[in-house]
């Protein structure tokens, strides 16, 4: 059968829904043709395929067991093998960073500074130690205002400031709680210059820690804090505590 | 419910782009941090607590002071007042009855002076006496004197 060219599978649909009224070989009439159109366009509408239909629903579903059924057959293929093993033991590095013991000449840090008026320095010795068994790759200092924060802190210019050195042997103590000084008898290096107490993150320098994995893999340090002159009478009467945070860096990777 | 009528519009191959592109962003959004912070590292930490000087007003004072007679005009003699710890100076002065005031201005190792302060109408005269550190003022100790 042919009519206006129509494929093959116009041709098996034609079959199926035309009017059986029709019969013969001859061209239809006008009604016809409208009619058989618009079943096809309903036939179009109804086999679209999306979530909604039982076909797209099928068709989700078997893609779902066939991704599973990939999955699964990993796990159950079978198949010769053979096996040889040898074992290698790695072990982790530790970087690992402490202060002297609280309270005595190796960590002065917490003996609180009273009665402070401008021009004043408070300094306390701490001894910071590479304890872990690997070089620090860099040390920081973060220092945070404990509650309720006051000038003291919060004033960058003329509240307290803070500045580091080390000295190449322990510092020597003198003065009586909480007045203490120290001098070096050997050599003096700048960790931290002056600066404002609070800072996060703040790159300390020349510490032996850091590089040094013989010896004892300490630095003596000396923190000096300052009330500038500048603070005017506002600053009568305040207190604040600072905690002060050493962290310490892996080293950078290498081969081992 | 409304993610629910979207992924019912979805054709096929939109709603497999649509899951692949979900568990891109999870595999993703779980292994970035992860490698991000991957690094070994210690601290070691130890409050600082300082406490700034508040300046105290002199423990106490001892002298005398003395008034014309028309009670226009008053002189007080301070023999003594209480050391200041610090004190890198005092301050004395005398408010008169209309708000007129004479100040003197002492050392830091003197602790006695006389003041005299007149004024235009009677009343009661403020004796005041306060330490200075440096830029810093304390507290007032504060005398009122009355003409006999």
């Amino acid at each position: 059968m042919r009519r206006f060219g129509f494929s093959c599978a116009f041709q098996s649909w034609y079959q199926k829904h035309r009017d059986p009224k029709e019969t013969g070989e001859g061209i239809p009439t006008t009604a016809a043709l409208t009619k058989r159109v618009n079943l096809m366009a309903r036939t179009a509408r109804s086999s679209r395929i999306n979530m909604k239909s039982t076909s797209g629903k099928v068709l989700a579903s078997v893609a779902l067991l066939g991704v599973a059924a990939s999955v699964a057959g990993l796990g159950t293929y079978g198949s010769f093998t053979s096996t040889t093993s040898a074992s290698e033991t790695v072990t982790a590095g530790s970087v690992k960073i402490e202060l002297g013991a609280t309270g005595t000449a190796a960590n002065r840090l917490t003996v609180p500074a009273v009665g402070v008026i401008p021009g004043d320095t408070i300094q306390r010795a701490a001894t910071l130690s590479n304890t872990g068994n690997q070089n620090f790759g860099g040390v920081t200092l973060s220092t945070t205002a404990a509650a309720p924060a006051s000038k003291l802190t919060t004033d960058g210019i003329n509240g307290l400031q803070v500045a580091v050195d080390a000295c190449s042997v322990p510092w020597t103590e003198a003065g009586t709680a909480p007045a203490y000084t120290y001098t070096c008898a050997g050599t003096i290096t700048s960790v931290l210059p002056t600066r404002p107490i609070i800072g996060t993150d703040v790159v300390l320098s020349n510490l032996a820690s850091i590089t040094n994995p013989n010896s004892s893999k300490a630095d003596n340090l000396r923190i000096t804090a300052t009330l500038p002159t500048a603070a005017d009478n506002t600053f009568q009467g305040l207190t604040s505590t600072v905690d002060f945070a050493f962290t310490a860096t892996q080293r950078a990777a290498t081969s081992r | 419910m409304s993610q629910h009528r979207a992924a019912r519009r979805l054709g096929p191959l939109r709603l497999v782009r649509f899951v692949v592109q979900v568990l891109l962003g999870v595999i993703v959004l779980t292994w970035a941090p992860t490698v991000a912070q991957a690094a070994f590292s210690g601290a070691a930490v130890a409050p600082v607590t300082v406490g700034t000087y508040a300046i105290p007003a002199p423990a106490g004072v001892t002298g005398n002071f003395s008034c014309t007679t028309n009670k226009l005009s008053m002189t007080v003699n301070l023999t003594d007042f209480g050391a200041v710890n610090r004190a890198t100076g005092y301050t004395v002065s005398l408010t008169a009855p209309n708000g007129q005031v004479t100040t003197n201005n002492l050392a830091a190792n003197t602790r006695s002076t006389a003041i005299t302060r007149s004024s235009s109408t009677v009343g009661n005269y403020t004796l005041r006496i306060r330490a200075n550190v440096g830029t810093w003022t304390g507290q007032n100790l504060e005398r009122v004197l009355t003409c006999p």
